[in-house]
């Protein structure tokens, strides 16, 4: 499927040109979700679209350089990983599943345990969500491995 | 008639969300092409995050994001909605990457994605004719 | 909350969802669907639902269309089932009864924006008021999903990366898998008439010649 770049040299520019500055700003998405709107799963959807775009306008050996067909699936299950350990480690300090204010760490409160606990959960759902919106892209474009 | 407009303002949220129900329920159930039936889907989710958010909006209140006002919840709309949809676009966009998922695989197995054509076939009989003529293809 | 502007938007959600359920063209159904969430996002917006809008023009109206468009080019382009009048004619009624239904239910909803309105006397105030002082968060809607409702925030995560091991396991092609593949190698749109009509012979010879080359070809 999509053989080579697309055939528009204008698409093609500006996809490539375009692609780092969404990463950059699903980045910004992902760190920012405390003070404003965003979070993991918008700016997840964000580092989706910036893996994907070369996919569709670069040539295909190029572009499957960039974020090769692994990175969804390994990403995906990362993200998923982190999520479930930044829960479990509060219970070994006698909290709840996921009640990272039981933390104890020195020197931080509670609430900005919590608020470190709430980042940490945001890059994992970004990770999971730019993972499956990958996979699921590969695999409808057939360029999955099995 | 002023009663009637305002009932028409305090209700017509409703009205519309229903309208976008319907048709989205109209592709679900009456087209035979499989992508329009996704796509149907899609516009009945899309009508359903609408009327729920809509059920969050509190009069005067604003992003629920706190600033220096302080913390009364009636300066801000309700957040609760607001995370369930959230999630719940987020789910629907993996519904739909399965559904086309799915789709695909069909296509390769029986080349077409006419829901009538594939069930005739998985039932071991030919096309019925519905007396569709040939122009109504499509 | 602009009222004009909230009934023009709404008109243009209708139009657009009639004609991405009635366009021919796949390729523009799909541009009309990603239209249609965009302008659902800008509603979510205007009732300051500023995290909703944001997912939903990330996610419902980019990423949806792109896997819509990915799915168009792995099939056909052009919708080219039949009508089926019968099933047409039967579903009408179903679908106005549906509405009646709805329509009665919801005489019973409170009107818009009312402060009154059940759903918001519940736990949403406490957690308005003590998102500030529990976690150092001001958007509200960050410290629920990560912290005050984690869990259901793990279980939504859990379904995606379940959703794309889904997509996996029904379409990676296997080794020596020997499903009846159809479709041509070109990935255009154009191929589907005549692989509509070769169906039923291919179906009978097994593997389509094309296969074990591009097979080859990918590995």
């Amino acid at each position: 499927m999509m053989t080579g770049a697309y055939p528009s040299v204008v698409v093609r520019v500006v996809g490539a040109l375009l692609s780092p500055f969404i990463l950059l700003f699903g980045l910004y998405i992902v760190a920012h979700g405390h003070y404003g709107p965003g979070g993991g799963f918008a700016g997840g959807g964000f580092l989706a679209v910036a893996a994907i775009l070369p996919r569709v306008t670069l040539p295909e050996s190029l572009a499957y350089k960039l974020v090769p067909v692994h990175f969804g699936p390994l990403m995906g299950g990362v993200g998923m990983l982190l999520f479930l350990l930044c829960g479990l480690v509060p219970m070994f300090f006698g909290g709840m599943f996921l009640d990272y204010g039981a933390v104890e760490i020195a020197g931080i409160a509670a609430s900005r345990m919590r608020y470190l606990g709430i980042l940490v959960v945001e890059i994992g759902v970004g990770l999971a969500v730019f993972g499956a919106m990958v996979t699921i892209f590969d695999v409808l474009m057939d360029r999955s491995e099995t | 008639m002023t009663a009637l407009l305002e009932l028409f303002l305090a209700r017509y949220i409703y009205l519309f969300v229903l309208v976008l129900l319907a048709i989205g329920l109209y592709g679900v159930l009456a087209k035979t092409d499989l992508v329009k039936k996704v796509i149907g889907l899609t516009i009945f989710s899309t009508a359903i995050y609408l009327f729920f958010i809509e059920g969050s909006l509190q009069e005067g209140g604003t992003a629920p994001v706190i600033d220096e006002r302080g913390s009364d919840p009636a300066l801000y709309v309700d957040p609760l909605p607001h995370l369930l949809i959230l999630t719940a676009i987020v789910v629907g966009v993996g519904v739909v990457g399965v559904a086309l998922a799915l789709l695909v695989r069909l296509y390769r197995t029986h080349g077409t994605l006419d829901e009538d054509v594939i069930a005739a076939r998985l039932a071991g009989r030919e096309v019925a004719d519905d007396g569709d003529t040939p122009e109504d293809r499509g | 909350m602009i009222v004009p502007l909230d009934i023009i938007i709404f008109l243009v959600l209708i139009i657009a969802a009639v004609l991405a359920i009635n366009v021919k063209d796949l390729l523009a159904a799909v541009a009309l669907l990603a239209g249609y969430s965009l302008f659902a996002s800008l509603l979510f917006a205007g009732v300051n639902a500023v995290d909703v809008s944001l997912v939903e023009a990330a996610l419902g109206a980019g990423l949806t269309g792109v896997l819509f468009i990915g799915a168009i080019l792995a099939t056909s382009r052009h919708s080219t089932a039949k009508r089926n009048l019968r099933r047409r004619w039967t579903m009408l009624p179903l679908i106005a009864a549906f509405i009646g239904l709805m329509l009665f239910a919801s005489t019973g909803l409170p009107d818009r924006g009312d402060p009154e309105a059940p759903a918001h006397q519940g736990v949403s105030r406490t957690y308005l008021s003590q998102s500030l002082e529990d976690t150092e968060t001001p958007n509200v809607v960050t410290s629920l999903l990560a912290d005050y409702r984690s869990q259901d925030t793990l279980g939504e995560t859990l379904v995606i990366v379940t959703a794309a091991l889904a997509a996996m396991l029904v379409l990676v092609r296997r080794e020596g898998d020997d499903e009846d593949d159809t479709r041509g190698s070109d990935p255009g749109g154009d191929t589907s008439g005549e692989a509509r009509g070769t169906t039923d012979d291919e179906q009978e010879s097994g593997r389509d010649p094309y296969a074990d080359e591009r097979e080859g070809g990918r590995r």
